[in-house]
């Protein structure tokens, strides 16, 4: 075996550097060739033509679409206002509207715009957008849920400030804005005017097991009359028919919530119980001054929690429960009755996912007891709003009105997101969602939680002391009281009152 | 020229370390000496010395979270420490099936911890779940909803901790399991000539040789489940009430959900030097 060859200190080193030199130049290189987590995401059950350099799926079917069975003209729903030839529209969107990516690749095409977009969870969007936004990062649109419109107020521009030929178009006859649900169009309403264009939207209404009401005996609630949760008088109420329902039912649970912290819990709380009793977390006609040491409140949350332990009709393991689990709880007949938000219906009548397809009923969330019960519900979705960094507010406001306007909606309705327009509900081609007037009333009732900057943190604050009421680690009055004094030290700081 | 040859090839790795771990590290000492809520752009960053460690300190949620941080590590560590070194000791003897045994039993380390989150919220599902579907299969509990395993404040505890030893003890197995296998023979065939018992084997040589090995995997075994946050997060998201709101948790609420970043730095850092105090500790205990 010969020696190996030395290699010398100074050949050694100029490889060395040769090397490393190599390295950042080919880093460098890569770092600009390759655009950072911008993709183009293909809507589940769809065939997308990708026009970025990286292409992500969204594994799995959204959880509220009918299975389509017919190809969607995707070419119908685009109107581009105009061409906007080797423009860069750069997006952060929801995951929840993942249906929405061959609308946005084909206005993309029709426009021969670019769109690049970073597709992320719900958590995931918030937390993206804020650190970006507050740094200055120029992403022109952003999907937004509508509580955050508060803490977003600093980075978004209201529609009023949107170049003017599209500001006008919102408010042409051709757009329609009156089309909108009163519900949808509250979401971007902040501080009385529009920040954004809703695009997906529902309300919470009762979901309940038909079948099982009929089957013995109990008179179904009206579709969209209201109804009463509770009521020491002899009117029908929820309760008396979960607890008849209790004993009939022994491998269901004639009630379930999804109460899992850090989840829906305390949202649910608010919208279901505190506000039909005629409640409130926050008064915004008393500079926010928060009402949690109200009659309404105690009694409210008191009922919440009996539901679970004095009266025993809610599921046990409610209090872990999310999204998925009601859905599939209620899909599996785990439970009878639910208040969910409206485009889950879809999901219960698919038959290829549901046990209880056409066995289901919808009404209005019921109310409180007299006098002060109100109807009502909390409208939940997802709204585009243009930043104030976008470099292409025109390109970014065409395809924020191309989503949102009526083909648009009536595409995206057709593959199962909760459209925000009437006319897509009274469309013919969505005969079959006849549940769609409770939809309707829903819509109309249906409030939105308060838009100030600090209600995350109020709302976290509710999520704690909801859960420890339900799991009685506090009495329903400690738990209030202290998200009162939390809440109230909190906006007093701020400077809302004195 | 050696000093020169030295300076220029260690240079691009301390640059990239300064930039990419000193940087961010030391950023964040200065932030958590601010207060700075980044959806309020028109507060500029206002410094308020220790005020922000000073509310910490007196935060009876904060402290609420660091004393279920500390059982919930105490208890995972010494759980996955104690199961993993048994392991080693059953398996290092074995000859022909070893690989396979080692390969299975390393399994639930290689999930990712989201996904083991979402497969254990099924298995402790009270409706669909497998956990109480065996209970109840085998007489323990006397329906299917009598256990509700991430609904109830000491249950849900109880179920962060099993699914961290889960993940955890197979970690602690595969580092003390390679100590064991590298041990010197002679000591141990020494000790046999002489008549000594297996378990007095065990607690005069093994352990003491085994020393380094335990220093490492308890260090490691602790700086990562200190900080864990995916699994919990899924599982329970800190609930119900407060039951499981580790700190990473509550770090996690205050920085990416109420974007109060003073505040939330300062929290880490606390997190930071509990890790180091506890690792001196370590030191000082098996003294290493």
């Amino acid at each position: 075996m010969s020696e190996p060859k030395k290699v010398g200190r100074r050949t050694f080193l100029n490889y060395a550097i040769a090397v490393v030199a190599t390295g950042v130049i080919v880093g460098a290189a890569t770092y600009f060739a390759v655009p950072k987590e911008v993709t183009t995401v293909t809507a589940p059950g769809t065939t997308v033509t990708t026009t970025k350099t990286v292409t992500t799926t969204v594994t799995g079917t959204p959880t509220t679409s009918p299975t389509p069975t017919e190809t969607v003209p995707f070419k119908e729903g685009v109107k581009p206002l105009r061409k906007y030839p080797g423009v860069k529209v750069t997006a952060l969107f929801s995951t929840h509207s993942a249906w929405m990516g061959p609308l946005v690749d084909l206005w993309a095409k029709e426009t021969g715009a670019q769109v690049e977009a970073l597709w992320l969870a719900v958590a995931d969007l918030e937390a993206k957008a804020m650190t970006d936004l507050a740094q200055g990062v120029s992403w022109d649109i952003v999907q937004l849920d509508d509580p955050w419109y508060g803490e977003f107020e600093p980075f978004i521009i209201p529609v009023s400030q949107w170049p003017s030929e599209y500001r006008d178009y919102i408010y042409s006859k051709e757009y329609d804005l009156d089309d909108i649900t009163k519900g949808a169009l509250k979401m971007p309403t902040h501080k009385g005017e529009l920040w954004g264009l809703p695009y997906r939207t529902g309300a919470r209404m009762l979901f309940y097991r038909k079948d099982l009401y009929q089957k013995y005996g109990l008179k179904v609630p009206p579709a969209t009359e209201e109804y009463y949760f509770w009521d020491e008088g002899n009117e029908p109420s929820l309760l008396k028919d979960l607890i008849a329902l209790k004993p009939e039912i022994p491998n269901t649970y004639p009630f379930g919530v999804m109460a899992k912290q850090g989840g829906a819990n305390a949202y649910h709380y608010i919208s279901e119980w505190l506000w039909p009793w005629g409640g409130t977390v926050l008064d915004e006609k008393d500079n926010w001054r928060p009402k949690l040491d109200s009659r309404e409140a105690l009694e409210s949350l008191t009922f919440y929690v009996d539901l679970l332990h004095k009266y025993g009709v809610m599921h046990p393991e409610s209090v872990a429960w999310e999204w998925s689990e009601i859905q599939t709880a209620q899909q599996k007949g785990k439970v009878a009755v639910t208040n969910l938000y409206t485009p889950y219906a879809t999901a219960m009548n698919d038959p290829t996912k549901s046990d209880v397809a056409g066995k289901m009923g919808y009404a209005l969330v019921p109310k409180g007891p007299p006098p002060k019960g109100i109807s009502t519900s909390a409208v939940g979705g997802w709204s585009f709003s243009i930043t104030k960094f976008s470099k292409n507010k025109e390109a970014a406001a065409d395809l924020i009105i191309n989503l949102t306007n009526k083909e648009g909606q009536l595409l995206m309705a057709k593959l199962g997101s909760g459209p925000t327009r009437k006319s897509v509900f009274a469309h013919p081609d969505m005969k079959w969602m006849w549940w769609s007037p409770t939809i309707i009333a829903s819509l109309e009732r249906a409030r939105t939680h308060p838009k100030i900057p600090e209600w995350p943190k109020i709302h976290i604050k509710g999520q704690e002391v909801v859960a420890k009421a339900l799991a009685r680690i506090m009495t329903p009055k400690e738990a209030l009281d202290e998200w009162q004094k939390y809440a109230d030290s909190l906006l007093r700081e701020a400077g809302y009152y004195k | 020229m050696r000093t020169k040859a030295f300076i220029t090839l260690t240079l691009p790795s301390l640059i990239f370390l300064l930039a990419n771990y000193a940087f961010p590290l030391l950023y964040s000492l200065f932030i958590s000496f601010h207060r700075w809520a980044l959806y309020k752009p028109q507060e500029p960053m206002k410094f308020i010395g220790l005020q922000n460690y000073i509310t910490l300190l007196g935060d009876p949620a904060f402290l609420n979270s660091l004393s279920i941080t500390l059982i919930f590590t105490g208890v995972t560590v010494g759980a996955s420490f104690g199961l993993g070194l048994l392991l080693a000791i059953l398996v290092a003897p074995l000859t022909k099936p070893r690989k396979w045994i080692i390969a299975i039993l390393i399994l639930p380390m290689i999930v990712t911890p989201i996904v083991a989150g979402y497969i254990w919220r099924m298995l402790f599902s009270a409706t669909q779940g497998i956990v109480n579907y065996v209970l109840y299969s085998l007489g323990v509990i006397g329906s299917m909803t009598e256990l509700i395993w991430l609904g109830t404040p000491t249950l849900s505890l109880v179920s962060i901790i099993i699914v961290h030893i889960w993940q955890w003890a197979p970690y602690a197995f595969l580092i003390l399991y390679a100590g064991i296998i590298s041990l010197p023979r002679e000591p141990f065939e020494a000790a046999q000539v002489d008549g000594a018992s297996s378990f007095r084997i065990f607690i005069n040589i093994t352990l003491p040789l085994l020393k380094g090995v335990i220093l490492v995997t308890l260090l490691l075994l602790t700086v990562f489940i200190f900080r864990v946050f995916d699994v919990i997060f899924i599982l329970t998201g800190g609930g119900p009430g407060s039951a499981t709101e580790v700190l990473s948790v509550k770090l996690f609420k205050e920085g990416f959900r109420v974007f109060e970043m003073g505040y939330t730095t300062a929290m880490s850092w606390i997190m930071l030097i509990i890790t180091a105090l506890i690792i001196y500790a370590y030191i000082r205990i098996i003294k290493f």
